[in-house]
């Protein structure tokens, strides 16, 4: 596997994000955002991401991650269903992490129970998928569950003035069905279980007053079945991050950040890579300020 | 039309009880930095939400809306505003 940072060393990067109600909310229920995946599962915000990368020596490049919703809550008495359409799209130009993927589908994120207790929240995604790196096309039908629960820091940041944390899992089953391919590649379907664990600490949280994050994640797909003529070789897929950020400001609008990224994400058409970078990260709205 | 009188009491009882704190929080407090609530846990209190504005005959609270708030105050003037919209 290639390794970026030892080739060209650490990569100055500009990430600029934002997550935005795009329509207002008294004119219609319905609710458009913009942000960097259509899939909900962090705890962590994931809004857009545009990304500007000045490597020492090559070509620069940029990275754009977007994931727009429209969507509308319905009120289902001990539930809630905010359904709509959404529409995604991941593009890298850097050579060896070449990425170009397209989706468009029905998403619901639904709501059970009590966040006092225990909250279920599930996530249905119906999607075409079209992957421009490898000319194929793939319905994705896909569904998972998050939680929060008090008792066991799911969701909820627990510690003291020295540290605090929070962590959260996702569990999920997805099925790729390619019906186009280039012609001599072959089509088919990979149905696969997915698991997603990710924790957010904060060290001297009193002292920085939270400013001080880090954010370890893993993900952990496991193909379960597949056509035989797709000849993919493994059966497991692992994307390992770990993000390091320094709020500059109270209201976490702006932040100094080290990101590593290690594996892959079929899901998302990510092929396996391992890089650094460093990021002056902008969100909006501010992730927790 | 629902009233702030009216919505605040009700907002500020489900939060102190989320956050399982034994005394309501200032509408200054801040969801995360002062009760722990994390980015999951606000976007879950989007049912709670709801249950107040659409008993006041107003439009549920979003996910994505009420993951989006980060004080107390705002999470009060959100449901006000959710509770005194119609359907157009």
């Amino acid at each position: 596997m290639k390794n970026p940072v030892g080739r060209r060393g650490i990569v100055i990067l500009l990430l600029a994000s934002c997550s935005l109600p795009v329509m207002g909310q008294d004119a219609s229920s319905w609710e458009v955002h913009l942000q960097q995946s259509i899939s909900d599962k962090n705890s962590a915000t994931k809004p857009a991401a545009f990304q500007l990368t000045f490597p020492g020596k090559g070509e620069n490049s940029y990275a754009v991650d977007l994931g727009l919703t429209a969507l509308r809550p319905s009120d289902f008495g001990r539930a809630q269903w905010d359904w709509g359409v959404a529409a995604e799209y991941h593009h890298n130009t850097l050579l060896d992490r070449k990425q170009d993927t397209r989706e468009i589908g029905f998403t619901a994120l639904g709501e059970y129970g009590d966040p006092a207790t225990i909250a279920w929240l599930p996530q249905v995604i119906a999607k075409y998928k079209y992957d421009g790196v490898k000319s194929t096309g793939s319905l994705v039908p896909s569904a998972s569950m998050t939680l929060t629960n008090f008792a066991s820091a799911i969701g909820f940041a627990k510690g003291g003035p020295g540290f605090k944390f929070f962590w959260q899992p996702t569990l999920g089953v997805e099925l790729e069905d390619g019906v186009k391919a280039p012609s001599a590649k072959p089509t088919g379907q990979v149905s696969r279980a997915f698991g997603h664990l990710e924790a957010a600490l904060y060290p001297a949280a009193e002292l920085l007053k939270n400013r001080l994050e880090i954010v370890p994640g893993v993900t952990l797909w496991q193909d379960f079945a597949k056509s035989k003529q797709l000849g993919i070789a493994r059966d497991r897929h692992v994307l390992r991050t770990i993000s390091v950020n320094y709020y500059l400001g109270s209201d976490q609008m702006f932040s100094l950040g080290l990101d590593y990224v290690n594996g892959e994400d079929p899901s998302q058409g990510l092929p396996e890579q391992r890089y650094t970078r460093i990021a002056f990260k902008v969100a909006y709205p501010p992730p927790n300020g | 039309m629902a009233t702030r009188e009216e919505v605040k009491p009700l907002v500020v009882s489900k939060i102190r009880v989320v956050a399982h704190r034994s005394q309501d929080p200032p509408e200054t407090a801040k969801l995360f930095d002062d009760l722990g609530m994390g980015p999951t846990v606000r976007k879950a209190m989007a049912l709670p939400y709801s249950r107040i504005a659409t008993s006041f005959g107003g439009l549920p609270v979003s996910q994505a809306a009420a993951g989006a708030l980060k004080t107390v105050k705002e999470s009060i003037e959100l449901v006000l505003k959710k509770a005194n919209a119609r359907e157009s």
